[in-house]
C-alpha cells in the first residue's frame, strides 16, 4: 500500500475488551486434570461479540482461566457441544464469516495460555449479519447426534454430528470435515423464528426441535399468527419432518425446553398409559406469554396455562426473558426471570388426583438484576449473566417455599440466594473523563472515571499500586538504602543498612517489628565519618560495607547474633572508591583514579581474592554494575563520565581477555546510573532519558538499543530481583486471613508458575516507573502510591515472613522509610487497575451524616448482600476547574418523574466532595432529565463557575458551582441561578471564549450569563442539512464543528469582529456521529453510531477571508460550504464510541494519542504512527498475519518440493521444518484452515464492516504475533523482510506498547 | 422467448434463496418491506446497536424501563408487520 505524505496513519490498539455478555454457556471444555486438581471441572464460557473467555466455578468462585480470545469476527451464537462418550465439551459457533465452527479449548499449562482450536469450520451462507443466514440461533441434540441452526427469517439447517471422529489425543490435531454432515434443509417462507430450543429426547428417540415462529402479515387488519412447531429429524430415514405446528395465543415471546417428564412419574402419552414404556417420548415446551406461561407437548395432549404471581407494584405485564433450570432426582427446578428482574421458582409434580398429570408450582423467589442467560451449574451455583451492569455469582441458601402463591411482594434483600461473587463489568458506559496532566503531580498515571454502575464510580489507571504497610519518619538525609540477608541461602531479609552523609545506620528486622541495631565496641562496620556506597552479601554469610575510603567484610556468626569482621581493605592513599558492585561470589571496586579491582571468593573460603589484573579507564568512573542476583558473572559494565561511554569488560577469569573492554555505546549525556539484568543493560542519564540495550553473551556486542523519555529530572535505577508479577488485590485479601498465614504463604508460592516471576528495573526520575516483562511484552509503567503526595527516592527489595512477595523498602523524598507492597501489575490482558470508588448511598436518616457512621453503614450494606437497583444512569461526565475535579450527572431511570442528581470528585486524591447543605455526595434536581450540560466560566473568575444543563422539556438550568476544601472536608455548593427556556432540546453544547455555545434547531446560539436568564449573544443559521446536532467541539475558539445526527460533520469558522459562524467544510457522507474532537484545526475524530472510528480533514488551507465571503447557491444541498471534508481514516471497532479524547502526552510518551470509549465498555487508544518504514514494517505485519494460511500453504508446497526430490534431506532437521514434516506425515494431511480467524472470517472485511478501513492498523491483530509458533512468526518475518528477525518485530510491537502510550 | 424464460427460472430461483432482490416488477411496498425488515434485523443482530436502541428509548419512553430481550422481541415482530401498508 502506497502511503502519502498527508496520510494520518493510526495504530489501534483495545485496551480493554468490551464486556457485553451476550452469550454464555457451561461445560467442561478444559480438561480438568490439566488445571486444576480438583475432580469436579466445571467451566463457564462467557462470550461478547468479540471475543471469549473462560471462567473455572468448580472451586465456587469464578476463577478466570488464561486469556481472552479475540476473534476478529462478529459471534452471533454460541452453544456447548457435549462429546457424547468423553468428558469434554467443545463450542458451537455461528458468526458473521458465514460459517459454522466447532471448536476445541485447547490449555497449555507451561505457558498458563489458553486457545481455540478449530476442529471443523463449516461453510453455511454468505458473511455479515443477515437475516435471512441461519446464524441466529443454534439448538443442540443433548445426546449430541444433531444440532439445528437457524436464521430469523426462513431458513433452518440440520447438521447431523459424528463426534466419534474428533482425534482428541493430539493438541495440534488438524481439523476433521468427518464430524459434520451435508445441511438439511427445513425452509420456511413468510414465518420470522423467534426462537428455536432442542427437546431432551432419550437416545433411542428421533432428535426433536421446538421452534417459535411468526407468520408474517401483508396487512395491517390482520393479526400476526405465532406457531409452535416440531421438527423432528428422522435419523432413519436422513429427514427432517415438521411433527406438529400448534397456534398459539397471546404474544409469546420465547421457548424454554423441559426435560422429559415421564422420569419423574408424570403422565405423559395419555392413549397408551400401559405401554409407556415402549413408546417415544413426548418432549414438552414452555411458552413464554405475557404474565403466564403455556406448556403444550409435541403430540397435542395438553395445553397447560400457568399464571405468573402478580405484583401491585409492576404496572406493565411481567414476561419472562430468562430461564434456567435442573433436574434433580425426583423433580424438576425451573428458575425463571421476568422482565423486573424477579425470579419464580416453578415446579412440575404428578397430579395423583388427575391420574398423574402434570401440575405447576409457581413461587416468588428472589429478585436480581436483569439477566441475558442463566445458569444453575452442577455444584448448585447460580451464575446470573446480566444484560447490563455486573454479573453475579450465586449460592442457594434456600428452595423457598413449596406452595404455589399468586400474588407476591417483592424484596430487596436476597432471601434464597446468597452472593458468593461479583464480577463487574464495565457495559454501558456512556460517557467517562480522561484526567489531564494537572500541576501538583509531575506525571499523572493514565486515569479515567466512569460510572456506569449505580453509585460507584470506577476510576481506571494504568499503573502498578503500591500499597503502603509502613511509613516511618527518619534522621534528616537518607541517601540509600539496602535490604541485607543474614546468610544468603534465607529466604527473607535481616537488616536493612541506611547510608547518610557522614554515618550509617543498621536496623534489624525481628518478625514484624525493626529495631536499631547496635554493636558492641569496636563495631564491625564503619559507622561513622564515611559514607556507605555500598552493601550486600556474599555467599554464603558474608556481609560487605563499601565505603569511601576503605571496604569491610563481615561474617555473621551462625546463630546470627553476632557478626565478626574478617577483613578490612583499604585503597591507596588519596585515592577514593568511586562505586562498587557485587554477584554472589565477585566484588569489583571502581577507584578515583580510574582504576577498576577485582575480587573473588574462591573455593569455600571466606576471603576474597584481589586479582592481580587491574582495568584503568580513560576517564572518571561513574557507576560499575553486574548483574548481582547471579553466582558468578562474565561481563561487567562501567559508566564513565566524560566520554559518556558505558563499556563492557570481560570478567571471565578463565579467559584470556580477562578485564578488558569488549565493547562499548555512546551516549547523548551524561550518565548518571546503569544497572544489569542477564545481558541487558539499563542506563539513566542525567538528562532524564532511560536507555535499555542487550548484548550478546559470547562477545559483548551490543545488539539492541531502546530509549525512553522519563522526566525533567536526572534518572536513577535500581533492581527488584524476584517480583510476582501476577499479585492482584484478591490473593492479598487471603494473605491477610491471620490464620495460618505461614501455611498460606508457603502454599502461594508453589501455586504460582514459575513465569509469573521476573525481574524488574527500577526507574526514578520526575516519578518512579517500574520495568518489568511479562509473556514477552515488555513494559514501562509508572508506580503509583496510594494515598501519598510524596516520591520515592530510592526502592530496594525486601520480604519477610509477612511480605513474603514483592515486597519494597524505599525511602521517600519526605524522608520516612516506607516499606510496601507493589501489586497490580499491568499487562495486555489486563491494562487498566480498576478501582471502584463508592458514593455512599443516600442515608435513610439524615442526622447520622459523621463520615465514620456512613462508612460503617455501608459495610453493613455490604454485609446484609442486597444488590442495589439501579435507580440511576450516569449521563454526562465533566471535567471541573481544568479537570482537577471531575463532576457525574445521574438521570434517573424512571423517566415518568424525572430526576437527576449532580455528584463531584477530586480527580488526583479519589477523594469524594460532598455537597455542602445535605452533607451527602449529591445534589438532587428535581422534574428534570439532563441531556448535556458544560461548565462554563461565564465570569472568568476560577472560584465562581457555572454548570448549565440541558434539560429534556427545553431548558438550560444555569447553576452557581463553588467547591471549598476546609478542615472538616472538602464541599461543593450548587445554587441555581435561573432557568432559561430553549425553543427546542439542545443535544450538546460546549464553551467558546468564556461563553455558552449551543445548537438549537437550526441555529448556532452564543449564551453569556444574565441576572434573570442566560442571553442571546449571536445567533447563526446553519447549513439547511443539519438536522439536530449531537456532538460539538471547539478548537482554540475560532472554529466549532459540529456532528449530526445523521448529515455527518459540519466546521465552522467563528469570526469575532461579525459574531457570526461562517461554513468552512462539510462532508459527503452521512455519518450518524456520537461523538467528535478536533485534533488539529483540519482535522476531527470521531465515531458514529454503527461502530465506527473515523478521521476526517479540511483537505486545504483555509483562506479565511475566502470563507466569509462564501455564498451557497440558492440550491439546497448543493455546495453549502465552500471545502469539503476528506476522509483520513476509517475504522470498524464493534462498539458504538462513545465519548474520545485527544491525550497530547500519555504517560510522558513521545506522541499524542486519541483515547476512545466505547458503549459496551470498550477503552481504546489510537496511535499515530510517524516514520515511513515502520509503518510499511507494521503494515506488511498485519499482511502477514492475515495471509498466514497461505503463506503455510506455499511454504509446504515448497518444501513438499523438495522433499519429493530427496535433496539434502540432512539440511532439513532445522526446528521449524521438522515441525512441518510432523504435520504432513499426520494422517489427516495438514490443514491450516482457522489459522488467522477461528472462524474463517476476512479480517480486512471484518474491520471494514461498514466502509473499507483507512489507514488504521489493527494493534490487537499484530499483538497475536506473540502467541504464534517460532515457525509462524519466521514465516511472517520472511514476508516483512529478507533481514527482519522475530526479536526486531516483538521489540517493535514492544516500543509501541512502552514508548509511544 | 426461451431465452425470457430462463430469465424469469433464474430470477425466480435466485428469490427463493436471497429474499431481498428485485425487478422491475418489484412493487415499492415489497421493496420497502424488505429494508424495513434488514433495517430492524441490524437493529436486534448486533449487540451494540440493540442496546444503543434499547437505551434510547428507555430515556425518551415514560413507564418502565425495558429490558434488551424485550426491545429485540419488539424489533422481532416489528419485522413480521414490515409488510403493512403504508
Amino acid at each position: 500500500m502506497l502511503i502519502q505524505e498527508s496520510d494520518l496513519v493510526l495504530y489501534n490498539l483495545t485496551l480493554q475488551r468490551q464486556s457485553n455478555y451476550i452469550h454464555s454457556s457451561t461445560g467442561n471444555f478444559v480438561n480438568a486434570d490439566t488445571l486444576t486438581k480438583s475432580q469436579n471441572s466445571l467451566q463457564l464460557c462467557l462470550a461478547t461479540e468479540n471475543h471469549i473467555e473462560l471462567y473455572d466455578l468448580s472451586k465456587r468462585n469464578l476463577q478466570k482461566i488464561g486469556n481472552d480470545i479475540p476473534f476478529f469476527a462478529i459471534i452471533k451464537n454460541i452453544k456447548t457441544l457435549r462429546h457424547p462418550t468423553l468428558d469434554i465439551d467443545y463450542l458451537v459457533i455461528t458468526s458473521d464469516s458465514g460459517n459454522l465452527s466447532i471448536l476445541k479449548f485447547v490449555w497449555n499449562s507451561d505457558t498458563s495460555t489458553l486457545a481455540l482450536s478449530p476442529l471443523c469450520i463449516e461453510p453455511v451462507a454468505r458473511s455479515e449479519v443477515r437475516r435471512l443466514s441461519p446464524m441466529e440461533y443454534i439448538a443442540v441434540d443433548k445426546q449430541s447426534r444433531c444440532l439445528m441452526i437457524s436464521s430469523v427469517e426462513k431458513f433452518k439447517f440440520c447438521y447431523l454430528l459424528n463426534c466419534n471422529n474428533i482425534n482428541t489425543s493430539n493438541v495440534n490435531d488438524s481439523p476433521n470435515n468427518g464430524i459434520i454432515s451435508s445441511p438439511l434443509e427445513a425452509i420456511r417462507s413468510n414465518f420470522i423464528t423467534l426462537d428455536l430450543v432442542a427437546c431432551e429426547m432419550g437416545y433411542i428417540d428421533n432428535p426433536c426441535f421446538a421452534s417459535l415462529e411468526m407468520e408474517i402479515t401483508t396487512s395491517k387488519k390482520n393479526r400476526n399468527f405465532f406457531h409452535l412447531v416440531f421438527y423432528m429429524m428422522d435419523l432413519n430415514l436422513n429427514c427432517i419432518v415438521k411433527k406438529a405446528d400448534y397456534l398459539l395465543p397471546g404474544k409469546p415471546n420465547m421457548l424454554i425446553p423441559l426435560t422429559d417428564l415421564a422420569e419423574y412419574g408424570i403422565l405423559t402419552n395419555i392413549d397408551n398409559n400401559q405401554y409407556k414404556n415402549n413408546d417415544t417420548t413426548n418432549p414438552f415446551v414452555m411458552v413464554a406469554l405475557e404474565d403466564s406461561l403455556l406448556i403444550k407437548d409435541l403430540k397435542g395432549y395438553y395445553n397447560i396455562k400457568v399464571s405468573l404471581p402478580k405484583c401491585r407494584d409492576h404496572l406493565s405485564p411481567a414476561v419472562v426473558i430468562s430461564h434456567a433450570y435442573r433436574s434433580f432426582k425426583k423433580q424438576i427446578f425451573i428458575l425463571l426471570q421476568t422482565n423486573y428482574g424477579d425470579l419464580f421458582k416453578l415446579q412440575i409434580i404428578p397430579n395423583q388426583n388427575e391420574g398423574n398429570k402434570p401440575q405447576c408450582i409457581i413461587n416468588y423467589f428472589d429478585t436480581i438484576p436483569v439477566a441475558e442467560q442463566l445458569h444453575i451449574t452442577t455444584n448448585g451455583l447460580l451464575f446470573a449473566n446480566s444484560e447490563t451492569h455486573s454479573n453475579y455469582l450465586f449460592q442457594f441458601e434456600g428452595l423457598g417455599s413449596d406452595e404455589g402463591e399468586e400474588i407476591f411482594t417483592f424484596s430487596r434483600t436476597l432471601q434464597n440466594l446468597s452472593i458468593l461473587e461479583k464480577k463487574s463489568t464495565s457495559n454501558y458506559m456512556t460517557a467517562a473523563n480522561v484526567v489531564k496532566n494537572s500541576s501538583n503531580q509531575a506525571v499523572v498515571p493514565l486515569k479515567l472515571f466512569t460510572n456506569t454502575e449505580d453509585s460507584i464510580i470506577k476510576s481506571y489507571t494504568n499503573s502498578v499500586d503500591v500499597e503502603t504497610l509502613i511509613s516511618s519518619p527518619l534522621p534528616p538525609g537518607p541517601k540509600n538504602i539496602w535490604t541485607l540477608k543474614r546468610r544468603l541461602d534465607d529466604e527473607f531479609h535481616s537488616y536493612v543498612t541506611l547510608a547518610f552523609n557522614q554515618y550509617t545506620v543498621f536496623l534489624n528486622i525481628s518478625g514484624e517489628s525493626m529495631q536499631t541495631l547496635s554493636f558492641e565496641d569496636p563495631a564491625p562496620f564503619v559507622m561513622k565519618n564515611d559514607m556507605t556506597i555500598y552493601m550486600t552479601t556474599l555467599n554464603p554469610n558474608i556481609l560487605i560495607q563499601v565505603c569511601s575510603n576503605q571496604f569491610t567484610q563481615v561474617a555473621t556468626t551462625s546463630d546470627g547474633s553476632g557478626f565478626d569482621q574478617i577483613h578490612e581493605w583499604f585503597p591507596p592513599a588519596g585515592i577514593q572508591i568511586v562505586s562498587a558492585t557485587s554477584t554472589v561470589s565477585q566484588l569489583i571496586i571502581g577507584l578515583s583514579n580510574n582504576n577498576i579491582i577485582y575480587f573473588e571468593l574462591k573455593g569455600n573460603g571466606t576471603t576474597l581474592i584481589e586479582s592481580s589484573k587491574t582495568l584503568t579507564m580513560e576517564s572518571k568512573i561513574v557507576k560499575l554494575a553486574v548483574d548481582q542476583d547471579k553466582f558468578r558473572c562474565d561481563h561487567l559494565v562501567v559508566a564513565t563520565e566524560d566520554d559518556q561511554l558505558i563499556n563492557v569488560v570481560s570478567i571471565d577469569t578463565s579467559h584470556s581477555n580477562f578485564m578488558e573492554i569488549l565493547s562499548f555505546q555512546q551516549l547523548n549525556d551524561e550518565i548518571n546510573d546503569v544497572v544489569m539484568n542477564e545481558t541487558s543493560f539499563y542506563v539513566g542519564l542525567k538528562n532524564g532519558i532511560y536507555v535499555k540495550s542487550k548484548f550478546a553473551k559470547k562477545d559483548g556486542e551490543i545488539l539492541t538499543t531502546n530509549q525512553r523519555f522519563m522526566g525533567a529530572r536526572p534518572v536513577t535505577l535500581s533492581v527488584i530481583y524476584k517480583v510476582l508479577l501476577t499479585l492482584q488485590d484478591k490473593e492479598d485479601e487471603d494473605d491477610d486471613e491471620e490464620e495460618n498465614n505461614e501455611k498460606k504463604t508457603t502454599g502461594l508460592e508453589e501455586e504460582h508458575n514459575k513465569n509469573e516471576f521476573g525481574r524488574c528495573v527500577v526507574i526514578h526520575s520526575d516519578s518512579v516507573w517500574l520495568d518489568y516483562e511479562y509473556k514477552q511484552m515488555e513494559y514501562i509503567r509508572p508506580i503509583l502510591l496510594f494515598g501519598h503526595r510524596s516520591y520515592l527516592n530510592r526502592i530496594t527489595q525486601f520480604s519477610t515472613s509477612t511480605i513474603p512477595n514483592n515486597g519494597m523498602c524505599a525511602l521517600s523524598s519526605s524522608g520516612a522509610l516506607i516499606i510496601g507492597k507493589m501489586k497490580n501489575f499491568v499487562n495486555t490482558g489486563n491494562w487498566f487497575n480498576k478501582q471502584d470508588i463508592k458514593l455512599v448511598e443516600k442515608t435513610t436518616n439524615a442526622d447520622e451524616d459523621n463520615d465514620d457512621d456512613e462508612e460503617e453503614e455501608e459495610e453493613e450494606e455490604e454485609e446484609e448482600e442486597q444488590i442495589q437497583p439501579q435507580e440511576y444512569q450516569n449521563k454526562i461526565i465533566l471535567p471541573v476547574n481544568d479537570g482537577e475535579y471531575t463532576m457525574f450527572i445521574d438521570n434517573h431511570n424512571d423517566t415518568s418523574f424525572p430526576k437527576c442528581r449532580i455528584s463531584i470528585l477530586n480527580s488526583n486524591s479519589n477523594q469524594i466532595i460532598l455537597d455542602s447543605l445535605s452533607k451527602t455526595p449529591y445534589h438532587f434536581v428535581e422534574g428534570f432529565q439532563s441531556i448535556c450540560a458544560q461548565i462554563v466560566n461565564f465570569t472568568k473568575n476560577k472560584n465562581f463557575v457555572n454548570l448549565v444543563i440541558s434539560t429534556r422539556d427545553q431548558h438550560l438550568l444555569t447553576f452557581q458551582l463553588n467547591t471549598e476544601t476546609s478542615k472538616k472536608g472538602a464541599f461543593y455548593t450548587l445554587n441555581l441561578l435561573h432557568k432559561t427556556k430553549v425553543e427546542s432540546t439542545a443535544f450538546s453544547m460546549v464553551t467558546l471564549n468564556n461563553k455558552l455555545f449551543v445548537t438549537i434547531l437550526n441555529f448556532l446560539i452564543i449564551y453569556d450569563l444574565g441576572k434573570k436568564q442566560l442571553l442571546k449573544k449571536s445567533i447563526t443559521k446553519v447549513t439547511s442539512t443539519t438536522n439536530a446536532s449531537t456532538a460539538i467541539d471547539v478548537w482554540d475558539n475560532s472554529r466549532v464543528a459540529i456532528g449530526d445526527v445523521h448529515e455527518s460533520v459540519t466546521i465552522y469558522q467563528y469570526d469575532e469582529d461579525t459574531n457570526q459562524f461562517y461554513p468552512i467544510a462539510d462532508d459527503i457522507v452521512k455519518r450518524h456521529v456520537t461523538t467528535l474532537k478536533f485534533i488539529d484545526s483540519n482535522t476531527v475524530v470521531g465515531g458514529d453510531r454503527f461502530g465506527n472510528l473515523w478521521t476526517l480533514r479540511i483537505p486545504v488551507d483555509v483562506d479565511e477571508s475566502k470563507v466569509m465571503k462564501y455564498t451557497a447557491s440558492p440550491h439546497n444541498n448543493v455546495m453549502e460550504a465552500p471545502y469539503k471534508l476528506e476522509l483520513k481514516d476509517h475504522y470498524f471497532i464493534n462498539d458504538i464510541p462513545m465519548w474520545c479524547s485527544s491525550v497530547s502526552s500519555v504517560q510522558m510518551s513521545d506522541r499524542p494519542s486519541i483515547l476512545y470509549g466505547g458503549l459496551q465498555g470498550t477503552i481504546g487508544i489510537l496511535i499515530p504512527l510517524l516514520s515511513k518504514l515502520q509503518i510499511k514494517i507494521i503494515m506488511k505485519l498485519q499482511e502477514g498475519i492475515v495471509n498466514l494460511e497461505s503463506l503455510i500453504i506455499t511454504d509446504r508446497m515448497s518444501k513438499v518440493t523438495i522433499y519429493n526430490e530427496g535433496e539434502d534431506k540432512e539440511e532439513q532437521d532445522d526446528e521449524y521444518n521438522r515441525e512441518v514434516w510432523a504435520s504432513q506425515k499426520s494422517k489427516d494431511g495438514f490443514h491450516p484452515e482457522g489459522y488467522t480467524s477461528l472462524v474463517d472470517r476476512d479480517h480486512f472485511k471484518y474491520r471494514s464492516y461498514y466502509a473499507p478501513v483507512k489507514n488504521v492498523i489493527d494493534g490487537d491483530l499484530c499483538e497475536t504475533f506473540l502467541n504464534l509458533s517460532s515457525y509462524e512468526q519466521s514465516l511472517i518475518c520472511k514476508t516483512i523482510g529478507k533481514k527482519t528477525k522475530i526479536d526486531d518485530v516483538i521489540l517493535l510491537l514492544n516500543e509501541i506498547r512502552s514508548n509511544y502510550m | 422467448m426461451s431465452d425470457k424464460q430462463r430469465q424469469r427460472q433464474m430470477y425466480a430461483n435466485l428469490k427463493q434463496k436471497h429474499v431481498g432482490i428485485g425487478n422491475q416488477d418489484t412493487s415499492k411496498e415489497e421493496w420497502l418491506a424488505n429494508v424495513k425488515r434488514d433495517t430492524y434485523y441490524s437493529l436486534l443482530a448486533h449487540s451494540s446497536l440493540l442496546e444503543y436502541t434499547t437505551m434510547a428509548r428507555n430515556q425518551s419512553q415514560q413507564g418502565p424501563n425495558h429490558t434488551k430481550k424485550q426491545m429485540k422481541w419488539e424489533l422481532l415482530n416489528k419485522m413480521g408487520h414490515s409488510g403493512d401498508q403504508q
